[in-house]
């Protein structure tokens, strides 16, 4: 019998079949079958250089991608090297066979670093078109791939998305390898672990997985490690492709994977046990777990003093609300509440609203909609129409829809007021997920006014209650309640007194800070 | 993967305390004492402190157990499922005058023309939400409620002051007509909202982590609402007076709406509704999830969450029934809950269990002698 399961077995064995039955080419014997193969297989394409030359009497070639290489690696130290210096050693005139030559070449003859004997054609390949120079001798059926990966990259510039005042101003870029080295950069420990991997059957896209052995929480690790060895893609282009198939909750509004530009932010995070995914050709960072708490907090937030910092993010706080509830509320309190309102108040807005043709409601959409519309306009237009913009923005959909009668100038304040308490909150993920709950909030104020304003709000309590990223609780440490987390979360206490790491993401070596505050820092020339 | 599914201690307490809330905190309790109703509030304390003290009792005889098992141990299978299924009964009739308490609310002061049928209908579907995600869920959830209520409610309680409406005069004389009206007064409200409905207890002590000391849970949450109240009723008395307490619908609304500091921060009534709604969302997802693992262990299932759509259903149609006419159901709060479903579901079936219980272990003794 035909059952659904046996219908899914078949596909499962055709597929698992189909990987194992392609068949593994070999590296041939001669020379010119190799370089043949590899225009057949590349359709000769014209950025592979391929450079035949002899050593005695041995024909060697080598290939690379131009381009990917850097220059001078492949031409001063490979060529260079193998055609004239290797004439000043004695070596060279003590091989006598192809054997020795080869072996020769591996061990002495090439002044690069990161080499390795290859004896398949898709390692070959794949090594080839990662940038590396691939070395053939003919009657050999092996070949030496040598690391000499280098390209043009935008450099180690200011971060655009995660600006700050005081701090390290470096960011991430589209390089792997700059980015691991950017972390390790700042944390020198022997127990740094950087675990690669290559996901996507097509782009074959690096992703290390960065974490200190015994800080962070060995089931995250390895949490981490069975959902990215689940991901089955043809290609990953950003990082962000790696969070939507890793998050737990795949329909959530709200992030549960944090990311960063920001290698200090990474280096911290790190050291407070979480788990960083670096990914080749994205300069933003994954974190994980990624908590509500992580998303409204800056990197600045530890470089200044603490009373300032607290005052800050009970302001960030507040407008992550207030960027949540405000058009909901003035829309459920001007429809059904009005007398809730201070009366002096009250008549304020009645006079504006006079002669404004639309209900609360659809005069505060048209707003927000308006308002959304042009940041995304905002967004997407070329830098050079920037002022043409903000000239539409401000002065005609402000200004003159207010004098044409079209909106109150109320409505256009709270929506302002919204526009600019999201755009406080630290991480623009988690702003456009409090954007689009926002305008449920409006509805819920529109046909329930303020009973369903709350209504909604114990749902979205529960639901964020609910979710889990990586097995953590979201609202960790509000809720579940922990005292050492509190320290660093609405309020922050001084570094001095912020002395464990946090209890669910880190399970041992738990130790932060351990300085007593008190009997130093006294000394000095008094 | 890291956390089990329990709950700690710490939201247990919050738990308990939120049920300990909820409806009364509008109607205000003891208002036939008039200026003595903050001695009814200490007495009615004490008292559930001594309900407290059963039900930990019970909680020693049978470590690690609902109510339900409790029964199903000591009396015979049938009685115990017969009084299960009663407490099942009795955890849905009280949510359902939550829910009614809150509809009628809702109906007055925030959404005078919505039907209130619909309100209702809303109130059910997000309290069946929170009991679908389970008790761990709504548990943090109150941690959050609570970050934010207990600030609201010092301000409630400050309000009247700095608005200069307080005349602490009004608390005097004390005991002007004795003690027998206080002592009327205390007896009904052990057994009712908010000292009595904490038998719910019983039903989530399995999913409290190191649940054999809970105790000092119980005590402490016992003060704070009584604390909590004492604030409430204190505030009522010496802002509108004892009269004018005894012949309004919801003297604490009342109070809350003569806040009016620099005649800004007025008209606060509203935010004060918002208040009691989140707690009694709360207390209806608690009530319901006790009355859906109720139903669980009554019926020998292993999920819980298939009980919570036809629970739901019941506590909705009574409740329904119950908002019908707002004086009969402000007759049946007032006058039969604490008589006919208090006093047994909170103490005569935890007595009996007691009794039947150490009678039956005095009988293995004989027989063993």
């Amino acid at each position: 019998m035909l059952t659904l399961k046996n219908i899914k077995d078949l596909f499962s064995n055709y597929k698992k079949n189909n990987e194992n039955n392609k068949p593994k080419v070999h590296i041939k014997n001669t020379l010119q079958a190799n370089i043949d193969l590899l225009r057949q297989e590349l359709d000769n394409p014209s950025d592979l250089v391929i450079r035949e030359f002899n050593i005695k009497d041995y024909r060697c070639a080598i290939c690379l991608i131009d381009g990917l290489t850097k220059g001078d690696y492949a031409h001063d130290l490979l060529l260079k090297n193998l055609l004239v210096d290797i004439w000043t050693t004695d070596k060279i005139r003590e091989i006598h066979s192809v054997d020795e030559l080869f072996s020769a070449l591996q061990n002495q003859f090439i002044a690069l670093l990161d080499i390795s004997v290859v004896s398949e054609f898709d390692e070959l390949f794949l090594n080839l078109l990662s940038g590396d120079c691939v070395l053939f001798v003919d009657g050999i059926a092996r070949a030496i791939t040598i690391e000499t990966k280098g390209w043009v990259d935008r450099g180690i510039i200011e971060s655009s998305s995660q600006t700050l005042v005081r701090g390290p101003k470096d960011s991430f870029n589209e390089t792997l390898r700059t980015n691991t080295m950017l972390i390790r950069r700042r944390i020198k420990d022997k127990r740094l672990r950087v675990e690669s991997r290559q996901i996507g059957r097509i782009s074959k896209t690096e992703v290390a997985v960065m974490y200190i052995e015994g800080i962070a929480n060995d089931k995250i690790v390895k949490e981490v490690h069975e959902r990215l060895d689940r991901i089955d893609i043809d290609g990953i282009i950003d990082s962000s492709y790696i969070e939507q198939m890793i998050q737990d909750h795949p329909y959530s509004l709200f992030p549960t994977v944090h990311n960063t530009e920001r290698p200090d932010t990474v280096a911290s995070s790190l050291m407070c046990g979480y788990v960083a995914i670096v990914v080749d050709n994205s300069p933003f960072v994954l974190i994980v777990p990624g908590l509500f708490i992580t998303f409204t907090q800056a990197a600045e937030d530890y470089y200044h003093n603490f009373y300032f910092i607290t005052f800050i993010r009970l302001i960030r706080f507040f407008s992550l609300l207030l960027a949540l509830l405000t058009p909901g509320i003035y829309i459920a309190v001007t429809t059904f509440h009005q007398e809730m309102l201070p009366t002096s108040l009250l008549i304020s807005i009645s006079n504006q609203r006079e002669g404004v043709p639309f209900p609360v409601f659809i005069e505060a959409l048209l707003m927000e909609l308006t308002f959304e519309i042009l940041r995304e306009a905002g967004i997407r237009m070329p830098r050079a129409i920037g002022s043409a913009m903000s000239i539409v923005g401000a002065l005609i959909l402000g200004e003159a829809a207010v004098n044409a009668g079209i909106v109150s100038s109320f409505t256009v304040i709270i929506v302002s007021l919204t526009a600019i308490c999201s755009l406080i909150i630290p991480s623009y993920h988690i702003s456009i997920s409090i954007r689009v709950t926002r305008f449920i909030f409006m509805i819920l104020g529109a046909v329930f006014g303020l009973f369903g304003v709350i209504s909604g709000l114990v749902v979205l309590g529960l639901f964020l209650c609910s979710i889990r990223s990586f097995g953590v609780p979201y609202m960790y440490p509000f809720a579940p309640l922990n005292y050492e987390g509190l320290k660093d979360s609405i309020i922050r206490f001084p570094l001095w007194k912020i002395n464990l790491r946090p209890t669910l993401i880190s399970e041992h070596d738990r130790v932060r800070e351990s300085s007593d505050k008190k009997s130093n820092n006294t000394g000095g020339i008094a | 993967m890291i956390e089990n599914t329990k709950i700690n201690k710490m939201q247990l307490y919050i738990l308990t305390v939120v049920t300990g809330t909820g409806s009364s905190m509008l109607y205000g309790i003891g208002e036939k004492a008039k200026q003595d109703a903050w001695i009814v509030v200490i007495l009615a304390m004490l008292g559930g402190m001594v309900l407290i003290l059963l039900y930990c009792w019970l909680l020693k005889l049978f470590p690690d157990a609902t109510l339900f098992h409790m029964f199903e141990n000591t009396f015979n299978k049938y009685i115990a499922k017969v009084i299960s299924f009663l407490y099942v009964l009795y955890f849905a009739i009280i949510a359902s005058h939550v829910i009614g308490d809150i509809t009628t609310l809702t109906s007055l002061y925030i959404l005078s023309e919505t039907p209130e049928i619909v309100i209702e209908i809303i109130i059910t579907l997000v309290a069946m939400y929170g009991v679908f995600l389970g008790i761990e869920t709504f548990a943090r959830f109150g941690i959050l409620v609570f970050i934010f209520i207990v600030p609201l409610v010092f301000f409630f309680f400050i309000g009247p002051i700095l608005s200069n409406r307080a005349n602490f005069q009004q608390l005097l004389p004390v005991l002007e007509n004795g003690w027998l009206p206080i002592i009327k007064e205390t007896f009904p409200i052990i057994f009712t909202n908010p000292f009595g409905e904490i038998v719910v207890f019983l039903m989530i002590i399995p999913y409290v982590t190191n649940n054999k000391k809970v105790l000092h849970i119980g005590i402490l949450s016992m003060l704070s609402i009584g604390v909590l109240f004492l604030i409430i009723t204190i505030t009522n008395i010496i802002t509108i007076g004892p009269t004018f307490i005894e012949i309004s619908l919801y003297p604490t609304i009342e109070t809350v709406r003569g806040i009016n500091i620099l005649n800004f921060i007025q008209k606060v009534e509203g935010t004060a509704v918002f208040l009691f709604l989140i707690l009694n969302y709360m207390k209806i997802m608690l009530l319901l999830f006790a009355a859906s693992t109720g139903a669980n262990i009554l019926f020998n299932t292993k999920n819980y969450r298939k009980y919570i759509i036809p629970i739901s259903v019941i506590v909705f149609v009574l409740s329904h029934l119950s908002i019908q006419d707002v004086v009969l159901h402000f007759f049946i709060d007032t006058k039969i809950v604490p008589y006919a479903i208090g006093i047994p579901f909170d103490l005569g079936f935890i007595l009996l269990l007691l009794g039947v219980y150490y009678i039956k272990k005095l009988f293995k003794l004989k027989i063993k002698q």
